[in-house]
């Protein structure tokens, strides 16, 4: 049994990007443990092509959901999660967003479109973000300037450009991320 | 199993991942259990912008932790 007042505060930050940026390399990067993987079964009714048999087939698939836990102090866990990168899969997202700091939104510059759709998610939902660009493949040939206007971000949201298979790199990510937070206005509610 | 994974405090993908089940079918035996008194389940922190944001105190622990990664 556990109790409330002695359990440890869990903050979460969320790591989104297009598939295949490294997502997943990252929460393995700065992880206490290697990225643990859960499944949600998806299922959709679907109308079965055969009209005789008169009922909607069923089909399931799986979403995969990585994350990773850094344990700060006895008091404090901050838990990564990297957010399924397929784009039908974000109404997921809604329940991870629930009680998450922050986000980090990956991109790769040979292909940044595949970032966008994070970089609208945490904007059309007020989720302060940073974004970090993973030149793991040792290609960046584009200035800061440049990404910043194809991914069209505000000033403000700090960019960040290195190897996220780099432990330090993805140290310093969180971190811009917690002081992008701690600068940012309270909300006056 | 599951209460012997909750002895400490855990989170709910922990718990899946640990049973190699779905979040979803998860979420169920955890509300049993917490029906059952068994388990205690604690909202996730308000942190959201809306409703003020996270609080200093909570962020600069967060970031001193990160700087000993």
């Amino acid at each position: 049994m556990t109790n409330s007042q002695t359990a440890p505060s869990a903050v979460k930050i969320l790591i989104a990007g297009g598939f295949g940026v490294g997502k997943t390399t990252l929460v393995g990067a700065v992880s206490e443990v290697a990225p643990l993987r859960t499944e949600e079964y998806l299922t959709q009714a679907s109308i079965g092509v055969d009209s005789l048999a008169g009922v909607g087939e069923k089909n399931t698939t799986t979403v995969a959901l990585d994350f990773g836990r850094i344990t700060v102090s006895p008091e404090l866990v901050v838990y990564l999660f990297g957010t399924p990168g397929q784009e039908r899969f974000w109404f997921m997202w809604n329940d991870l967003v629930n009680g998450a700091l922050g986000g980090v939104v990956i991109a790769d510059t040979r292909r940044l479109e595949t970032s966008f759709a994070s970089i609208d998610f945490f904007e059309s939902r007020d989720i302060p973000f940073v974004v970090a660009i993973n030149c793991f493949h040792g290609h960046n040939t584009r200035s800061t300037e440049e990404i910043r206007a194809a991914l069209d971000l505000d000033p403000h949201v700090p960019l960040l450009i290195g190897d996220v298979r780099q432990r330090p790199f993805g140290r310093d990510v969180l971190l811009a991320l917690v002081d992008h937070l701690m600068s940012l206005p309270a909300a006056v509610g | 199993m599951i209460l012997d994974r909750c002895r400490r405090p855990a989170a709910v993908a922990e718990v899946a991942a640990g049973l190699d089940l779905p979040v979803s079918v998860t979420k169920i035996l955890l509300a049993d259990l917490v029906g059952q008194g068994l388990l205690l389940a604690r909202a996730p922190l308000t942190v959201a912008r809306a409703s003020g944001g996270a609080d200093m105190g909570l962020l600069a622990a967060v970031r001193d932790g990160l700087r000993r990664l």
